[in-house]
């Protein structure tokens, strides 16, 4: 063909007029769409599960498994069941299964590059199930950089540290000491040559002794019987001259006066008589000295059993360091992994439409009208089952309002769970967590309470002295905490109802006071408190077990301190008894002889008193009359004589 | 790269041809706009997806994007203020707020100063551009193409044997 040829055949064609759409370029388009269509039906599902367990494992650094993953683009939703989450420790068992996760997305968040669930589902959750074949442990990365102890350890460092001091400082020697100070066997040794009581008897048995050999010498100094029966005598054997009437008179008047002196005579020795046995009941008086000082010796060695003071907190916390810092170091273990989601400060929002500088010009930001954070999760419904394998139970709850920026959905996000789990005898279980991120601080509340749940053994102190501690048994749990930006404020109480302590130690003193004091105790308690800085909160523990020992172990002490108490009475009789009985017995001899005596001579003296008188009256009576009549005759005669 | 070496040699031949004079000129044109755009942004694909639709000479829009892209680099801090300007006027406030809440719309940065910037210089210039690249391609066939076709050396070439078959063989299956 020639050049003309050619020409002409081109000018003959009649030019292809081509539209204005590529369709070479929208046929492989289209193809390229049925593509992945192809692979979003058939094959997308496989790759994200598989995807999802080859990200997961390599976080989590060991096998983690998806059984199925299911995604849809209608009505957007993914639902994944059959994750297998492989215990590190034990390869055979899951540290975690979850039956179902369903996860319902919104299209019109989606649309702007946000997810939002708006609402999921979370079943048949297990701790601790069996795989059926075990799962793969991947090497540990290399350690990095540590920025320092985080909280767990810190408290559990920090409590396991005045465990050890207070170990040291054995609480349970100083209450052993406390307890042998009740032992009256060391105080009688003390006491056994200071008793008043008994010097008083060796004194008041000098006195007695001294005092009998005055009041011999008083009654031997007294007027004798002798000198009344001469005057006595006397005075019968006067004879009144009658014939003489002057004499007559003189003489009785010289008998009356022998009466007289004989009245002083006895009242001189009734008066020294009743002196004597003024003198004598006196000493009786004296003998009560000796109650006074047994009364005083008591009192004295009661002062040497001064109960002494039991400091209740420092026993709870000795006794409870250990355990609780244990038990810290468990409930705590969340709050570092915690603590990398708890914004100390939230940023402040920036100012409506004021820019700020980036990398790459300015990024406006306008009013939120209708929007969503980056991530949203609305509701997620969580329940579990429980199976006759592994760490489960029948629990429900949910998980509402988890987001990436708070303060845009202005909900706070919160965690409610409730439950049992009969297998690991937990009862009651509930758990309610508010986080608000809201605010420029963020706050978290955790209230958790179990009504029962098991309480393993524990061991309060356990050395070659001593055993004390509480057999397995029922408690429960209430937690009440606050996070407050980067303060903390947390109370931690468990409770056992009607505990079995197990008790025994060397000193059987401590043994039996410790026995006593525990079997009064209904309930133990044990609160741990923790308040301050998140990295650095002042912790607190207390027990009505400090509180209930101290007061067990002043019962205890108080029971001994009377039983010694008896003891040192007892001791203190015994000890005066004998000296006491022989010292009242020699007294109501002498006191008894020296009344018969002064008896008999006093009465002795009224009776020759009475002789004096009769007799005085005798001669008074018949000599006067005599005396009258020859008076009278007398006087006849005279009258005779002048012939009257 | 086959498919892109083969739309730069389309281009070439396009631009030595009489005809798609308005093809290679959108192509510059659409190349502009994808030079001015972020490099992974919802415009971008738009814009690509539209070169691949319509049959505008894809060799021309990408070698203009590659040549804008080093254009829009160096402008970047005049695009920034273009765009603060324009995010800052209150009378426009209103429109992108509506904007920014709408769905895929956020996804073109429009809020970033430099995307706003360089969309607006973009849409503005791209007409210009498009005429300019029109006149500049007619231009181009007038005094250069023309006056290389009347050299020897190209008139010998055609006299090959070679250019024959290559001819027969463009008329045969070429585009």
């Amino acid at each position: 063909m020639t050049d003309k040829k050619i020409v002409d055949a081109k000018k003959s064609k009649s030019p292809k007029s081509k539209g204005p759409l590529r369709l070479e370029a929208i046929i492989p388009i289209a193809i390229f769409a049925a593509l992945v269509w192809f692979y979003v039906v058939t094959m997308l599902d496989g790759h994200v599960r598989r995807g999802l367990e080859l990200a997961a494992s390599s976080v989590y650094g060991a096998q983690v498994d998806v059984g199925m993953l299911n995604i849809k683009f209608t009505d957007p939703s993914m639902t994944i069941g059959g994750i297998e989450v492989t215990d590190k420790s034990n390869p055979r068992q899951n540290v975690v299964s979850i039956g179902q996760i369903r996860l319902a997305l919104l299209w019109d968040a989606l649309l702007r590059a946000k997810v939002v669930v708006d609402e999921s589902s979370i079943k048949e959750i297990a701790l601790y199930s069996p795989r059926k074949s075990p799962g793969e442990i991947y090497p540990p990365p290399p350690p990095g950089k540590s920025s320092g102890p985080g909280l767990t350890e810190k408290i559990g460092n920090e409590l396991k540290a005045e465990a050890e001091a207070q170990l040291k400082n054995n609480v349970f020697g100083d209450i052993a000491n406390i307890l042998s100070g009740a032992d009256a066997t060391d105080q009688l040794k003390q006491i056994r040559d200071q008793l008043q009581s008994e010097a008083k008897i060796k004194e008041l048995q000098t006195t007695l002794t001294s005092k009998k050999d005055e009041w011999t010498k008083r009654i031997d100094s007294l007027p004798k019987a002798d000198e009344v029966k001469a005057i006595v005598e006397k005075v019968k054997a006067t004879k009144i001259n009658t014939s003489n009437p002057v004499e007559a008179k003189n003489q009785l008047e010289g008998l009356k006066k022998d009466i007289n002196k004989v009245q002083d005579i006895v009242a001189a020795y009734q008066k020294s008589q009743k002196d004597i046995q003024q003198d004598v009941s006196g000493f009786n008086g004296s003998l009560k000295e000796i109650d006074d000082a047994a009364r005083k010796d008591m009192e004295a060695l009661q002062n040497r059993f001064q109960l002494p003071s039991i400091d209740k907190t420092s026993i709870s916390k000795a006794l409870l360091n250990k355990v609780m810092g244990d038990k810290l170091v468990k409930l705590t273990g969340f709050l570092d992994k915690a603590k990398a989601y708890m914004p100390d400060k939230k940023e402040k929002d920036e100012p409506e439409f004021v820019p700020h500088p980036r990398g790459a010009g300015r990024t406006y930001k306008f009013p939120v009208t209708v929007g969503y954070p980056l991530f949203w999760l609305k509701k997620a419904e969580i329940s579990s089952k429980s199976t006759p394998e592994g760490f489960s139970g029948d629990f429900a709850g949910m998980i509402l309002n988890v987001s990436s920026d708070a303060s845009l959905i202005n909900k706070p996000t919160e965690v409610r769970l409730s439950g049992d789990a009969p297998k690991q005898e937990v009862r009651k279980a509930d758990l309610q967590i508010v986080m608000d991120f809201k605010g420029d601080r963020s706050s978290t509340d955790v209230d958790l309470s179990v009504g029962a749940h098991p309480f393993p053994e524990q061991m309060f102190a356990s050395s070659s002295d001593i055993t004390f501690g509480v057999t397995a048994a029922p408690a429960s749990l209430n937690v009440d905490a606050e996070f407050d930006g980067s303060e903390i404020k947390a109370k931690i109480k468990e409770t056992i109802v009607s505990p079995a302590f197990k008790t025994d130690a060397k000193s059987p003193i401590l043994k039996e006071a410790l026995t006593s004091a525990t079997s009064r105790i209904k309930a133990l308690e044990m609160e741990v408190t923790l308040e301050g800085g998140l990295t650095n909160p002042k912790i607190g523990l207390d027990s009505n077990l400090g509180t209930e020992l101290a007061s067990g172990l002043e019962r205890h002490l108080k029971q001994k301190i009377d039983q010694a108490r008896a003891k040192l009475k007892s001791f203190v009789d015994d000890r005066i008894k004998d000296e006491r009985g022989k010292l009242l017995a020699e007294y109501t001899k002498v006191q008894s002889a020296f009344n018969s005596l002064l008896q008999g001579k006093d009465t002795e003296f009224k009776n020759l008193q009475a002789e004096l008188e009769k007799a005085y009256k005798e001669k008074g009576s018949a000599d006067s009359k005599k005396l009258q009549d020859d008076v009278k005759n007398k006087a006849k005669d005279a009258l005779k004589k002048f012939g009257l | 790269m086959t498919i892109l070496l083969k739309q730069i040699f389309g281009l070439i031949k396009l631009l030595n041809s009489e005809t798609g004079t308005n093809q290679i000129a959108w192509g510059v044109a659409a190349g502009f706009v994808l030079g001015m755009s972020p490099a992974l942004s919802l415009q971008s694909f738009l814009i690509f997806l539209l070169i691949l639709i319509f049959r505008v000479q894809a060799g021309a829009a990408f070698l203009a994007a590659f040549f804008f892209k080093f254009v829009a680099y160096l402008l970047d801090p005049a695009f920034a203020s273009v765009g603060a300007m324009v995010l800052e006027q209150p009378s426009l406030r209103g429109t992108f707020t509506l904007m920014y809440n709408m769905p895929v719309v956020p996804l073109t940065r429009f809020n970033n100063s430099i995307v706003m910037g360089s969309g607006v210089l973009a849409i503005v210039m791209m007409p210009i551009i498009f005429f300019g690249s029109r006149v500049l391609i007619v231009k181009y066939r007038e005094t250069i193409v023309q006056r290389y076709q009347e050299t020897k050396f190209w008139k010998a070439l055609k006299a090959t044997s070679l250019y024959k078959w290559y001819a027969s063989y463009n008329e045969m299956y070429g585009s």
